[in-house]
């Protein structure tokens, strides 16, 4: 045709694709070509055309197929996680708890006579201990090492290795797996059974997993968002009976 | 919920009028409650979606057996993924976004880089081409110049097909296009406009060959 260069605004003219100026343009030079008003019919016949197929029925039989291989398929995929709080950072924060039990269990079952005497310090010797509050400062080997644990993080460069415990956590933080927890919990396991002081005071102890600085929701984005999702930084929350005795346990997304 | 009652149930109504902003209400309580682990809800978010994500399977794939293999992909991608999503915005381009994906992978795997070829469209393989003697000698009717249109489709290189699918068939505006494509506006107004362009010599041509 000799009007080539309107063809495609006439293309985009049928779904009303163009601006002001070029469908001005385009209705002064229809106007005169009849060559162009032909093809603009036959544009409309096929913009007709494609949208009648987004009308046509789709066979029943193909939408029942798809729905019985959709409900196969996912019957043998594993529930969908949440992203906001990883299991393992649940699984973690379980271990956590049944550290906190089995250590009671432990120094009520040893209780009086297990090798440990109850000690006659105060409970929280905030003026003893160069942290100010603790659980037990130096007499108490466990409250020793996890206030040590916790002076090493607050230095952010701690040598944690003259503690067992401290040792333990800094192994879970620089291996990659996530079996910190567990590693940890053996390690306490493996201390000293507690007073049955000690342990009313660890029964005491409320145990919280919470989400440091909510990762706000990602879009709705298919494929790359979901390679991109990273697990959110977790930090449980160990607090004991005094307000001021807090221990804070974070993990990073590799769970170390 | 168990397959017989699935199928029991009535239809639901098939989504939204395309283009519109708002989010529909059932679907966002459908993934609500599917994110909250309620096997129904997702079931009945399926139903929701399902014809959308069939339609344009078909429509980019022109098979319906290809065009089923990928409407299962995309609804079980939506399930992996459903605690991502966020039931406030429209869940229709994430589909729409993973249907492409999903059929172009389909479609390549099939037969290599176009999605089907020409004389092998619709239901299986069966051709799609034939048009009777009676309906070149006239002008052609709706359903003939449908047959062309649909043929025609198969002829076009893959994001200029996705684009005049979901332009012209599903109904989304220019912009929605661009995002569901990760295209410009300006890019897949060019899309279209090439695309409706060979449609349309597509069409003229097998008419002229059939006189």
């Amino acid at each position: 045709m000799s009007c080539d260069r309107f063809e495609r605004a006439l293309a985009l003219d049928v779904s009303g694709d163009l601006n002001e100026r070029e469908a001005r343009a385009l209705r002064t030079h229809l106007a005169g070509c009849a060559q162009c008003r032909e093809v603009a019919a036959r544009l409309e016949r096929n913009q007709a055309a494609l949208r009648a197929l987004g009308d046509q029925e789709l066979p029943e039989g193909a939408l029942r197929s798809v729905r019985a291989r959709v409900r196969a398929a996912i019957a043998s995929e594993p529930e969908p996680r949440s992203p906001l709080v990883p299991v393992w950072a649940w699984a973690a924060g379980a271990s956590v708890v049944a550290l906190v039990a089995g250590l009671i269990a432990w120094g009520v079952t040893t209780g009086p006579s297990g090798q440990r005497q109850p000690s006659s310090a105060p409970r929280i010797a905030g003026s003893e201990h160069p942290e100010g509050v603790g659980l037990r400062g130096a007499q108490d080997p466990v409250g020793a090492e996890l206030v040590s644990a916790r002076s090493a993080k607050r230095r952010n460069g701690p040598d944690l290795s003259s503690s067992p415990v401290g040792a333990e956590l800094a192994s879970a933080r620089s291996r990659e797996d996530r079996s910190g927890v567990e590693t940890l919990e053996a390690a306490l396991q493996r201390s000293e059974p507690l007073s049955p002081e000690d342990a009313d005071q660890l029964a005491r102890a409320l145990v919280y997993v919470s989400q440091l600085d909510g990762v706000p929701p990602p879009p709705n984005e298919p494929d790359e968002a979901e390679d991109a999702a990273k697990p959110p930084t977790t930090v449980v929350r160990l607090a004991t009976q005094d307000p001021n005795v807090v221990i804070y346990w974070q993990m990073d997304s590799n769970g170390g | 919920m168990l397959a017989a009652e699935w199928e029991r149930r009535a239809p639901m109504a098939d989504e939204r009028e395309l283009g519109s902003a708002s989010v529909e209400p059932a679907s966002a309580e459908l993934v609500r409650r599917a994110q909250a682990g309620d096997a129904v809800a997702f079931e009945a978010l399926v139903e929701l979606h399902e014809r959308r994500v069939l339609r344009t399977a078909l429509r980019l794939l022109g098979r319906l057996d290809l065009a089923e293999d990928a409407a299962q992909e995309t609804l079980v991608r939506l399930y992996r993924s459903i605690q991502r999503i966020d039931p406030a915005r429209d869940l229709a381009p994430w589909l729409y976004r993973v249907v492409v994906n999903v059929s172009r992978d389909v479609g390549r795997r099939a037969g290599g880089g176009r999605f089907v070829p020409l004389d092998t469209i619709e239901e299986g393989g069966r051709p799609e081409m034939r048009v009777s003697a009676d309906e070149v000698t006239r002008p052609l009717e709706l359903e003939a110049e449908r047959r062309l249109v649909r043929a025609a489709l198969a002829t076009l290189p893959e994001k200029e097909r996705a684009a005049v699918v979901l332009r012209d068939i599903e109904g989304l505006a220019t912009r929605e296009v661009a995002e569901v494509l990760g295209s410009s506006e300006g890019t897949v107004r060019s899309q279209i406009s090439t695309a409706r362009v060979k449609i349309r010599r597509f069409v003229e041509a097998q008419g002229e060959r059939r006189r």
